[in-house]
């Protein structure tokens, strides 16, 4: 399987994901999958990748070690990201009435198959 | 493949054009990288760092697109950048070590990539890299040696034409005696410590340039010799490592549980890590068997600069009050509450913890995100949850201040979301 058919797989069996997407730890979206073309997760990408790297810094000061997984809720959407072996993450978002904790299981679900891809 | 790539291009173009100031040119510069437009990809980005030149992810960007280019300098110049702003970054060490190892200077390419496995000692890769460029490096010095003896005798015969080491021993005498001698006892120092570090390559570094300048001191010449023994045993035990199946690499991990415990110990301990930036003094014997200890916001906000938003000393009780019941739920390591301005209102930590110091790292990162929110057009931020190894920790909004929580790795997300709602209620009805 490819990154797109696996980003696919885990859209389709979380409800209300919007889409996911594999990121450089450059902010570079190595693929992805979308339902909605109004979100534009490559841009998202570029963006939260400077949050993954506050939050590594802001896990580093406390000495809590190495950061797995990052979770933001907005007014419009939730995103979570996972750190995907030592430089990519992999994004998934969700609509407001999302399915948190699913998101969660299959994003852990997948890192495996995405990491045996790089 | 170069029709995806093309089409990706037209694809981010088409958004560039619609949000000119997105940070949407670094991945655009990427698929111009990725068919094979390396021109067009330097041209994109380095127009888009005009806009957004503190932006390290574009730099990154840029140097591996030097890096293709094969324009080396450039790519360095780019990468020594994002160095200097985030120490801690593994890929641009990695990328560092790459472009040092394409230009054949091996010292440097050694540094970066010993900067990589400290900060992940199992990428294997990493480890492959650093034993070829070790392997370079104690070549090129090798070959450097061999040459040293035939210059030796040059420097009897004065009338051949001096080769250079000849050159320096005839200037050395006229530099000031003093100078040097508290220069070379200086730098004798810092290679110690370099070696006590195990950064053999840097006290290498130093104890050659120390021969050069003083070739007849035995004590350096004992030293180098020491080093080199040292460098040849560490690299036999990297290629140990890299030859060491994957099953036994992590059967050596120090798992999550080991953090966790070691966590907890601290914790109870109350001196959580010997990392953590903003460790606090000492306290003394009696005063460590309580873990936990509440810093009253007044006495810690005294130093501050002036808060944009005051809150009463009375309000500001009670919500120390809210946060030490807080304290009580199980897998809360702590908690706080400051203003935008980084100034902690209340916080109940563990006293290892420096409040005030942490204060304005968190305000700076709320400050990031919320940025990167509003350039996302996703509205308000409401919470954050940063999950590491060792801990989670979380902050949200509420009101004009932000409430940060610590807890250890047992606590579950969920859980702490929803003790989070009943909190920030609580906090509301203070401040209202």
């Amino acid at each position: 399987m490819d990154f797109k058919s696996l980003l696919q797989k885990v859209v389709e069996s979380v409800d209300g994901a919007i889409g996911a997407a594999v990121i450089g730890e450059d902010g570079i979206s190595i693929d992805k999958f979308s339902k909605q073309s109004d979100f534009d997760i490559t841009a998202a990408g570029a963006e939260y990748s400077t949050i993954i790297s506050s939050a590594r810094k802001a896990s580093a000061s406390f000495g809590l070690g190495k950061t797995n997984e990052v979770l933001i809720s907005t007014e419009k959407a939730t995103m979570i990201m996972m750190v995907v072996g030592t430089s990519y993450f992999v994004t998934l978002a969700l609509n407001l009435d999302g399915n948190l904790g699913r998101g969660r299981l299959e994003l852990k679900k997948v890192i495996p198959d995405l990491e045996k891809l790089f | 493949m170069a029709y995806d790539a093309m089409a990706e291009v037209d694809e981010l173009k088409k958004k560039l054009t619609q949000n000119p100031d997105s940070l949407i040119f670094v991945p655009l510069a990427d698929a111009y990288r990725k068919a094979g437009m390396l021109q067009e990809a330097i041209d994109v980005c380095a127009k888009g760092l005009e806009k957004h030149p503190t932006y390290m992810s574009a730099r990154v960007v840029l140097g591996r697109i030097y890096d293709q280019k094969d324009m080396l300098d450039e790519a360095e110049s780019e990468l020594k950048k994002v160095e200097a702003a985030d120490v801690d970054n593994i890929m641009v060490h990695s990328m560092l070590g790459n472009v040092y190892l394409k230009r054949k200077m091996y010292p440097q390419a050694v540094e970066q990539f010993q900067k990589v496995l400290s900060l992940n000692p199992e990428d294997t890769d990493t480890q492959e890299k650093l034993t070829e460029a070790l392997s370079a490096k104690q070549e090129t010095a090798a070959e450097e040696k061999k040459q040293e003896p035939k210059a030796q005798p040059a420097a009897e015969v004065k009338a051949k034409p001096a080769p250079e080491p000849e050159k320096k021993k005839e200037e050395k005498p006229a530099e000031p005696k003093a100078d040097s001698k508290s220069d070379i006892s200086r730098l004798m120092e810092e290679a110690v410590a370099h070696t006590e570090k195990e950064e053999f390559d840097r006290a290498i570094e130093i104890y050659k340039n120390l021969h050069d300048k003083d070739p007849n001191n035995m004590i350096v010449d004992e030293r180098l010799r020491e080093l080199y023994g040292l460098q040849d045993k560490q690299m036999a035990k990297l290629k140990q490592k890299t030859a060491v199946p994957q099953k036994k690499i992590e059967a050596d991990k120090i798992t999550t549980e080991d953090i966790l415990d070691a966590m907890k110990k601290a914790v109870e301990d109350d001196t959580v890590d010997e990392k953590p930036q903003m460790q606090a003094k000492k306290e003394p014997e009696a005063q460590k068997k309580e873990i936990i200890e509440t810093q009253p916001a007044a006495e810690e906000a005294a130093p501050a600069p002036q808060p944009s938003v005051q809150v009463e000393p009375a309000k500001a009780k009670q919500v120390e009050r809210i946060l030490t019941n807080l304290a009580d739920v199980e897998g809360v390591v702590g908690s706080f509450f400051l203003l935008r301005d980084g100034t902690i209102v209340a916080s109940v930590l563990p006293k290892s913890i420096n409040s005030s110091e942490i204060g304005k790292i968190i305000a700076s990162i709320v400050e990031k995100t919320e940025a990167s929110v509003k350039s996302m057009n996703q509205g308000k931020l409401h919470q954050v949850v940063i999950s590491s190894e060792a801990g989670q920790l979380l902050f949200t909004e509420v009101m004009d201040g932000v409430l940060f929580l610590i807890g250890n790795s047992q606590i579950n997300v969920g859980k702490m979301r929803l003790i989070l709602k009943s909190v920030i209620d609580n906090i509301k009805g203070v401040l209202a």
